[in-house]
């Protein structure tokens, strides 16, 4: 089966460092990076930019009033949606439905949470938990993203400030729905993943 | 201030007017200033295509030629850069840092030099396209190249908004390259000649007539390509218009 | 093997009318979205210059970050692989899908991989593998490389993009409208995520601090396959490798705005550990990389973060297409890259340039582009490779070299250039620019007979006086 010589790639690596060693140049200065100010109003930014990217965005007084619309309007008969948000999750199928990952297929809507907002980008920072499973968001036809509007900081370089990579094993920046450009550069909207995006801002 | 006058070989032969111009315009403003008649080359065609080696002699008899003089005046773009920014083959004397630091094309000299506020004598009352020589535009930094992020200006734009009657135009791409490059026009003549045609279309899209820039060998390029292709085109050396020279 | 001719290939590219317009005009749309994007920060210059200084550092403290990367990688649970060169690289690969079983990869795009010609190579070995990106499927499907590092397809038309998908996918040849190319490309790799045994992807960043790597891409495929299969392999070249998540954030907010002139990408997705019943991998690549940091004129060409803006701006490159380049990197980037690789194939592309200088100025992070160009014909005129001198001397270059060379004086110079500039390259019925250029008039004299004269006169005249 396996009729590969092996490749000794303790000695590749020993190799490599060493050359590195010896041939890099002078160490060089780490320069201060500062937090550049972005300007505008944060939410408003969220929202133009957010459309620029051809998501959308709906606006809840309250958090339980975005769920009261999303158990009203998303959730029905004829749609397989996916949750893994604590007051959804009794009504929607969850991650333990699909123990492998290419079972999402079938998910037609999937609605998970956003940790932070970015105002510059308009995106949402998600993670493989903030979803509840990456590939439910991604298989999906339409997402909705809700996101508390205290949590939308201007850049991201703000964003990256306050969050923690590493406690994350994905954690993601979505800007949008999909999206391609590859023939002629026309701008298509819905790729490969997820065909809409809808920020339930509360 | 004593100023050395350099003509490269190229203008020499092919733009006479442009360096009497270029001449004429100098002597308005500081009458000692010699023409050295025994420097034709700078080494631009060397080291453009990477035959440093070559350029060493001509550096170093370059360097004698001008090593007096407070000054150098260039009536080209490219060689100005040249000499600035590439005579590396010779030994870094302190007389080849003076001549790098000192070697200035006619724009320099007007607007950083000199400091001209007027030119009475200039006029064309014109609508002029004008193109920054990608050398004169990127490493003379004699404007803002568009692809740059900070605050606007133009040596050229301003000495021009000094002759009477003359309005300044742009090609639609302003700052893209015409594609003489040196070399570069014989050595792949069909991208050349599409970069020139691409260029002088859009001066015609853009009702252009009149070009001017402190580049020659692009208005060249330029002029050549145009009349080849029926383009109706005529092209100044900008030392022409300032000088007022430049007839329609 | 032989010298790659750029010159004759774009050629044949320029002549394509069609197809040259559609090239240029999508590709310095994004240029100008470029400039638009970048103008509305006005920290633009100075973040470049960062980006520039966080690179100079950490290529120049390389082995300590990838030390760190490696130990904090490794503590997440991620699979550290390290590959000399192109063949170790394919090896390791195909070794981890042999143990896997793996019958079907997507594969994301990465210039890494392309760099090792790791498809083919896992192809031979009974591996099925599926670029998932829209372009450089449709660069797979039509069996050509890719043709830029961001917009693999971007020299095609829709009309060939019609033709290759009902070929090959069965679509319906007459309907060439971009968005049903896409809608059959979509559900195409649906059939092939739902049966997906391994994804592969490349790097755009790794973070020593936290032993992680970030993916910016926009049509959600390397997100699907890097969170859909059992095995998840990552390939990087050693000098993606930044200091910190505080780095990142000024490289994000570069790389999407300078690609394509968008703020961000679609998914900028951070991988820092397998998923449950996952594993994950990661194979640094060096192929030359190490070599490269060694050289003092050279090394910042490591800097390079892939983003294309030099091809989109390069006047050369929107004209000829980057196949012609007959090389993995193409336009500026790639002709100051690929002699690194293979000096003699790739000894004439140096010269695909005008010196216009506008790479330099668009590039995130300062890769010095203009001056190693002039490097890199430097290097060739030293090796002398014979090709290149040939053609040189059938241009007259040579001619001009081996004469004005030895004519330190001005005035033979100056008869040399009239006497052979407008006969021997400009009237010239054998020279190239006679077909392209109408001759110049011929001036009555030159500046040096003109001044001659002037002074003689003035001395007459002042001794008349």
């Amino acid at each position: 089966m396996n009729n590969q010589p092996l490749v000794h790639e303790n000695e590749a690596r020993a190799d490599i460092l060493s050359r590195i060693r010896q041939g890099k140049p002078t160490p060089l200065p780490h320069p201060d990076v500062p937090i550049f100010p972005f300007p505008g109003d944060t939410v408003t930014n969220f929202e133009t930019n957010l459309k620029n990217f051809s998501g959308e965005l709906m606006r809840f007084d309250s958090r339980s009033d975005a769920i009261d619309w999303v158990r009203h309007n998303l959730i029905s008969e004829g749609h397989t949606v996916f949750s893994s948000v604590n007051e959804l999750k009794d009504f929607t199928t969850t991650s333990a439905d699909y123990p492998d990952p290419h079972e999402a297929n079938v998910i037609d809507i999937t609605i998970g949470e956003g940790i932070v907002g970015v105002g510059e980008t308009g995106s949402v920072f998600v993670t493989d938990k903030s979803l509840g499973l990456p590939a439910a968001a991604l298989f999906c036809t339409d997402l909705y993203l809700l996101l508390d509007h205290n949590a939308i900081v201007p850049s991201i370089q703000e964003a990256y400030n306050i969050l923690d990579l590493r406690a994350n094993r994905y954690g993601s920046f979505y800007s949008g729905p999909s999206a391609t450009a590859d023939i002629e550069a026309v701008h298509i909207t819905g790729a490969q993943a997820e065909l809409s995006l809808t920020v339930l801002l509360y | 201030m004593r100023v050395g006058f350099f003509v490269p070989c190229y203008v020499d032969a092919l733009a006479p007017e442009a360096a009497k111009a270029t001449f004429r315009l100098i002597r308005r403003f500081e009458r000692d200033v010699t023409f050295i008649d025994r420097a034709s080359c700078c080494g631009l065609p060397f080291t453009d295509m990477g035959y440093d080696k070559h350029a060493c002699k001509i550096e170093r008899d370059f360097v004698k030629y001008f090593g007096d003089y407070d000054v150098i005046v260039t009536s080209s773009g490219i060689c100005t850069d040249q000499i600035r920014h590439h005579l590396d083959s010779v030994e870094q004397t302190d007389a080849v840092r003076h001549l790098r630091e000192n070697t200035h094309d006619i724009v320099e000299f007007l607007h950083d030099i000199i400091q001209v506020d007027s030119l009475p004598w200039a006029e064309f009352p014109h609508r002029v396209g004008l193109h920054n020589g990608c050398h004169a535009l990127r490493f003379l930094h004699q404007a803002r190249p568009t692809e740059l992020i900070i605050p606007d200006y133009s040596k050229t734009e301003y000495l021009l908004s000094l002759v009477k009657g003359l309005e300044i135009a742009y090609a639609d791409r302003r700052d893209e390259c015409c594609g003489f490059g040196g070399a570069f026009t014989v050595w792949d003549e069909e991208c050349s000649r599409q970069m020139g045609l691409d260029k002088v279309t859009d001066y015609a899209r853009n009702g252009i007539r009149y070009v001017t820039s402190a580049d020659f060998s692009c208005l060249l390029h330029q002029e050549c390509i145009a009349r080849k292709f029926g383009i109706d085109l005529k092209t100044f050396y900008i030392a022409e218009i300032l000088n007022g020279d430049a007839k329609p | 093997m032989k010298q790659v001719n750029q010159v004759k290939n774009g050629a044949k590219f320029i002549k394509d009318t069609l197809h040259r317009e559609s090239h240029d005009r999508c590709l310095w749309n994004a240029r100008m979205r470029r400039d638009k994007a970048a103008s509305r920060l006005p920290e633009w210059e100075q973040m470049r210059t960062l980006a520039s200084e966080i690179k100079r550092h950490t290529l120049s403290n390389l082995d300590r970050y990838l030390e760190e990367f490696e130990r904090n990688a490794t503590s997440n649970r991620i699979h550290i692989h390290w590959a000399e060169n192109a063949d170790e690289h394919n090896r390791i690969i195909c070794r981890l899908m042999q143990e896997h079983n793996v019958k079907v990869v997507t594969k994301g795009k990465s210039m890494t991989m392309d760099e090792c010609e790791m498809r083919p190579y896992l192809e031979r070995h009974g591996i099925k593998v599926y670029e998932a990106d829209l372009g450089e499927r449709i660069q797979q499907l039509d069996n050509q490389p890719p043709a830029h590092i961001v917009m693999p397809a971007i020299h095609k038309l829709r009309g060939d993009v019609a033709r290759i998908f009902a070929e090959h996918l069965g679509s319906d040849p007459a309907i060439d409208d971009p968005r049903y190319l896409n809608s059959v490309m979509r559900n195409d790799m649906r059939r092939n995520y739902i049966r997906v045994d391994a994804g592969m992807n490349g790097v755009n960043f790794a973070i020593a601090e936290t032993g992680g790597v970030v993916v910016c891409t926009n049509e959600g495929n390397a997100d699907i396959s890097a969170n859909v299969p059992p095995l998840l392999i990552f390939s990087m070249g050693l000098e993606k490798v930044i200091p910190t998540v505080n780095d990142l954030g000024i490289f994000i907010r570069l790389l999407s705005r300078s690609a394509l002139g968008f703020d961000i990408t679609q998914y900028t997705s951070h991988y820092h550990a397998p998923a449950q019943g996952q594993e994950m991998h990661i194979v640094i690549l060096d192929n030359g990389r190490s070599q490269r940091l060694s050289s003092p004129d050279y090394w910042e060409v490591l800097k390079c973060i892939r983003c294309g803006a030099c091809m989109n701006t390069c006047p050369v490159f929107r004209r000829t297409c980057g196949l012609s380049y007959e090389a993995v990197y193409m336009g500026p980037i790639g002709i100051v890259l690929e002699p690194s690789y293979d000096m003699y194939r790739y000894a004439r592309l140096p010269y695909s340039c005008t010196h216009c200088g506008s790479c330099g100025n668009v590039c995130p992070v300062k890769v010095p582009i203009p001056e190693l160009v002039f490097y890199w014909r430097k290097e060739m005129v030293e090796k002398r490779y014979d090709q290149l001198f040939h053609r040189l001397e059938e241009d007259g270059m040579a001619m001009v070299l081996k004469n004005a060379s030895t004519l330190s004086n001005a005035e033979r110079l100056g008869l040399w250039a009239l006497r052979n500039l407008p006969k021997g390259i400009l009237q010239s019925g054998l020279n190239p620019w006679y077909s392209s250029h109408a001759n110049p008039e011929p001036p009555a004299e030159t500046f040096r007979q003109w001044y001659k004269r002037q002074n003689s006169s003035t001395q007459r005249n002042s001794r008349h006086e």
